[in-house]
C-alpha cells in the first residue's frame, strides 16, 4: 500500500467519523456531559444493535434497488414463533435463536420466491407481505409470546454486543468477500449490463431475500428478548419495529462513500441513536424532538443528495471557460 | 317408499328445528338477542376479559354476541355493515368513539361506545344527532393519570420522567399523559425531567431515561407491560427508581413485591360489564340510562397501589370471578329493578374500588 492510499483511507475514515464525532461534542456540550457519560455511551450503543440487523436485512435488498418493506413484520412473526418454540422446547437463549433465525430465513425465501415467480413490484409485494406476516402469528400463538427472565439474556450486554460484532462480519463477509456480493452490486449499478454478461438476476435477488432472513431472524431473537412479551400487530403497526433501521439505512448510503457498507450501517445507526438520546438528555420536549430530529435528517439527506453539486458546478464553469477560451483564440486565428 | 323416505325426512326437520327453538329458549333468561362487541383484538390481557365477560353475560342474559377484532376503519365498518345486512342484529357496542359513518350503517340499531374517551366535543355533538346513539361509558383516563403522579408523589419521587403512546395515537393515553405532567406541574417540588412517546419503543425510553438523568427516580408509563416491568430490572432502576403504570400484566406482582412498581391500575372491563346493562336496558324496554348521550357516562379505575392491595385484585377481580355478578348486573335491568336509573348506575361507578368489590364477593 502506497502512500497516498494509506493517506486516502485516513482521509476517508475522518470523513465517515466525523458525523459521529460531531454530534457526539455537539451534544456533549449542550448536554454539560450527560449524553457523554459512561452509561449513555452503553445505552446508545447496546440500543443501536437491532436497527442496525434490520438495516443489514433491507440493505441487502436495496444495493439492487429493492425496498423490502416487509422486514418489521417479519421480524415479529420469527419473534413469536422463535420465542414460542423456544419455551415448548427449552431450549433457552439458543432455542430462540434457532427457531427465530429458521422463521427468518423461511420468511425470506417466501419474499424471495414470490417476488420472482409473480413478478410483482417489490414495494407493492412487500406492502402486501406485511399485512400477512402480521396476521400469521395470530393463525398459531394468538396471544404472542411471553419469555420468561432467563430467555431474554441476549438483549443485555456484553451479549448484544457479542451479536451486533458477528453479524457485522458476516455481513462484511457476504457483501466484500462472496460472488454474490459482487453480484448484487453489479446488478444495482446497471441490472440490463449485469444480465448481458451472464448474471442471473432472478438468482441473486432471491439470495439477497434469503440472506436478509438471517438477519431478520438475528433482529427477531434480539426484539424479543429486548421487550420479552411480543404481541401480534395489525394495520402495519409492525413498521415501527423497523423504521429506525428504515432511516439509518439512508444515511449509511451517504457514509458508505468513505467507507465500507459493513462499517457504514453501524456508524449510522449510532448516530441516529446518539441525535436521539441527545434530545432526550436536553430534556426537550417530544415534539420538539420530533421536528428537530426529522429537520436534521432532511438536512442530511439534501446534503447526502446534493453533495457532488458544487464539484460539478465549478467543473462545469472551468469547462465554459475553457470552451469559451478555446472559441477566442479560434476566432483571432 | 318414497312417500316414506319424504315423510321421516320432514319429521326430523320438525323436530330438529322445535329443538333447536327448544334450546335457545333454555340458554338465559328472558328474551334472545344479538349483539356486536368490537375491539381491536381479543388476544391481549384486557380483551380476553372483555370476551370473557360478555359471554358470561351473554349466557345470562340470552344474549348471543358476535366478537368484532379490529377500529372503526373501512375494513371494521364493513364488518359491522355486513352484521347488520344480516337482519338479526340488536345492539352494538364498540370500544371507540362512535362515528357517524357507524350511526349512519348502523340504522336504527342502538349504538354504544365502550371504554373509550370520544376523540372530541365535535364527535359527540355529530353523534347526538343520531337518534341510535345511546352515548358513551368510559374509564376516566385524566384520573388515573393524576392519580398515577400522586401514586408516584407519595412514594417519594420528585425528579420523574414519562413515557408515553404516540401522542395522538388515542385520546386515553394522552389524557394520562396530560394529567399526569399536570399534577406535576401544580407541584413546586416535583420536576419533569423528560417525556418520550411512542409506538411500542417504550422499553427503549426508559433506557435513554435512565442513562440521561442519574438523579431519576420516578417513571410514569401510560400503559404497562412485563416488557416494561423488566426493563426496569435491565437498566439497573430496581432499587434506584420507582414506576408508576396502567393495566396488569403477568409480573405486576413481582415488582409490586420488590418496591419497585408503586401504582398501577386496572378492572376496566367491568365497565364494559356496565356498558352491557346500558344496552341491555334499550332493547329490553327502551330504556334510556343515559338520558343525554351528550354528557358521557365516567367510571374510575380499580387503583393498586400496593402488594397486598394487588393480591386483593387477582383474588378478586382476575380469578376467573367477575367484577358484577350476573344478578347484580340484572339489578341494573330497570326491567327486573325499577330503582335502576341514571343515579344508580352514578352510584355504581362512585362505589367501584376494590374495597367494593370484595364486601360485595368477599367470603
Amino acid at each position: 500500500m502506497n502512500r497516498k492510499t494509506i493517506l486516502k483511507t485516513i482521509v476517508n475514515t475522518l470523513k465517515a467519523l466525523a458525523l459521529p464525532i460531531l454530534v457526539f461534542v455537539a451534544f456533549a456540550i449542550l448536554t454539560n456531559g450527560r449524553s457523554s457519560s459512561q452509561r449513555m455511551i452503553m445505552t446508545t450503543l447496546r440500543q443501536s444493535v437491532l436497527p442496525m440487523l434490520v438495516c443489514y436485512s433491507i440493505m441487502l435488498n436495496m444495493v439492487v434497488g429493492m425496498i423490502n418493506f416487509s422486514a418489521g413484520a417479519a421480524i415479529l412473526l420469527s419473534g413469536i414463533v422463535g420465542g414460542s418454540l423456544a419455551l415448548a422446547t427449552g431450549t433457552g437463549v439458543l432455542g430462540v435463536v434457532l427457531f427465530s433465525t429458521i422463521t427468518g430465513i423461511s420468511t425470506g425465501a417466501l419474499t424471495g420466491f414470490i417476488y420472482i415467480k409473480l413478478r410483482v413490484p417489490c414495494m407493492v409485494l412487500t406492502i402486501g407481505l406485511m399485512l400477512a406476516y402480521e396476521a400469521m402469528p395470530r393463525l398459531v400463538y394468538p396471544n404472542g409470546v411471553n419469555l420468561t427472565w432467563t430467555y431474554t439474556t441476549l438483549a443485555v450486554a456484553p451479549y448484544c454486543f457479542v451479536v451486533a460484532g458477528i453479524m457485522i462480519v458476516i455481513f462484511y463477509v457476504i457483501s466484500n468477500l462472496t460472488a454474490f456480493g459482487h453480484n448484487l452490486r453489479a446488478i444495482g449499478s446497471n441490472q440490463a449490463i449485469a444480465d448481458s454478461v451472464g448474471l442471473n438476476s432472478d438468482r441473486s435477488k432471491f439470495l439477497s431475500f434469503l440472506c436478509g432472513g438471517l438477519f431478520i431472524g438475528i433482529a427477531a431473537a434480539m426484539y424479543v428478548s429486548t421487550n420479552a412479551e411480543v404481541r401480534p400487530t395489525t394495520a402495519i403497526g409492525s413498521m415501527v419495529i423497523m423504521l429506525d433501521g428504515f432511516i439509518g439505512m439512508f444515511l449509511a448510503m451517504f457514509i458508505s462513500r468513505y467507507c465500507n457498507l459493513a462499517i457504514a450501517i453501524p456508524i449510522s445507526v449510532v448516530t441516529m441513536k446518539m441525535i436521539s438520546n441527545g434530545f432526550v438528555s436536553l430534556g426537550m420536549s417530544a415534539t420538539i424532538r420530533d421536528v428537530t430530529n426529522g429537520v436534521l435528517l432532511l438536512v442530511l439527506l439534501t446534503i447526502s443528495a446534493n453533495q457532488g453539486l458544487f464539484e460539478r458546478m465549478k467543473q462545469n464553469k472551468l469547462f465554459a471557460q475553457k470552451a469559451d477560451a478555446e472559441y477566442q483564440s479560434t476566432r483571432t486565428q | 317408499m318414497k312417500k316414506l323416505v319424504v315423510l321421516l325426512l320432514t319429521v326430523c326437520l320438525l323436530i330438529s328445528s322445535v329443538a333447536c327453538v327448544a334450546y335457545g329458549e333454555d340458554q338465559g333468561t328472558g328474551p334472545s338477542y344479538k349483539f356486536i362487541f368490537m375491539y381491536y383484538t381479543f388476544a391481549d390481557k384486557l380483551g380476553s376479559q372483555f370476551k370473557s365477560c360478555m359471554e358470561y353475560l351473554g349466557e345470562a342474559f340470552n344474549v348471543e354476541f358476535q366478537f368484532i377484532e379490529g377500529s372503526l376503519d373501512e375494513e371494521g365498518l364493513a364488518a359491522i355493515e355486513a352484521a347488520v345486512a344480516k337482519g338479526d342484529l340488536d345492539g352494538i357496542m364498540v370500544v371507540a368513539s362512535a362515528s357517524p359513518a357507524l350511526l349512519t350503517i348502523a340504522g336504527d340499531i342502538p349504538v354504544l361506545a365502550v371504554c373509550n374517551a370520544p376523540a372530541s366535543e365535535e364527535m359527540v355533538a355529530e353523534a347526538v344527532a343520531f337518534p341510535n346513539y345511546l352515548g358513551a361509558i368510559y374509564d376516566s383516563d385524566y384520573q388515573v393519570g393524576y392519580a398515577a403522579a400522586q401514586g408516584l408523589y407519595d412514594a417519594g419521587c420528585r425528579k420523574v420522567c414519562l413515557a408515553g403512546l404516540t401522542q395522538g395515537l388515542t385520546k386515553s393515553h394522552d389524557d394520562r399523559a396530560t394529567a399526569f405532567i399536570d399534577f406535576v406541574n401544580e407541584k413546586e417540588d416535583m420536576e419533569l425531567l423528560a417525556d418520550n412517546y411512542s409506538y411500542g419503543l417504550m422499553v427503549e425510553a426508559i433506557g435513554s431515561f435512565a442513562a440521561a438523568y442519574p438523579e431519576l427516580d420516578g417513571i410514569f408509563c401510560t400503559y404497562g407491560t412485563d416488557a416494561i416491568l423488566n426493563a426496569m430490572r435491565t437498566e439497573g432502576l430496581v432499587g434506584y427508581a420507582k414506576l408508576a403504570t396502567v393495566d396488569v400484566s403477568s409480573e405486576t406482582g413481582t415488582y409490586f413485591d420488590n418496591g419497585t412498581l408503586v401504582w398501577t391500575a386496572g378492572g376496566q372491563y367491568g365497565t364494559a360489564m356496565v356498558a352491557f346493562a346500558i344496552m341491555y336496558n334499550y332493547v329490553i324496554d327502551g330504556t334510556r340510562i343515559i338520558p343525554d348521550p351528550i354528557v358521557s357516562m365516567i367510571r374510575p379505575f380499580i387503583q393498586i397501589n400496593g402488594s397486598d392491595a394487588f393480591r386483593n385484585y387477582v383474588t378478586y377481580v382476575d380469578s376467573g370471578e367477575f367484577v358484577y355478578s350476573a344478578d347484580e348486573v340484572r339489578d341494573m335491568i330497570h326491567y327486573y329493578n325499577s330503582e335502576a336509573d341514571y343515579d344508580y348506575f352514578i352510584e355504581l361507578g362512585e362505589n367501584y374500588n376494590l374495597e367494593d368489590i370484595q364486601a360485595r364477593h368477599g367470603e
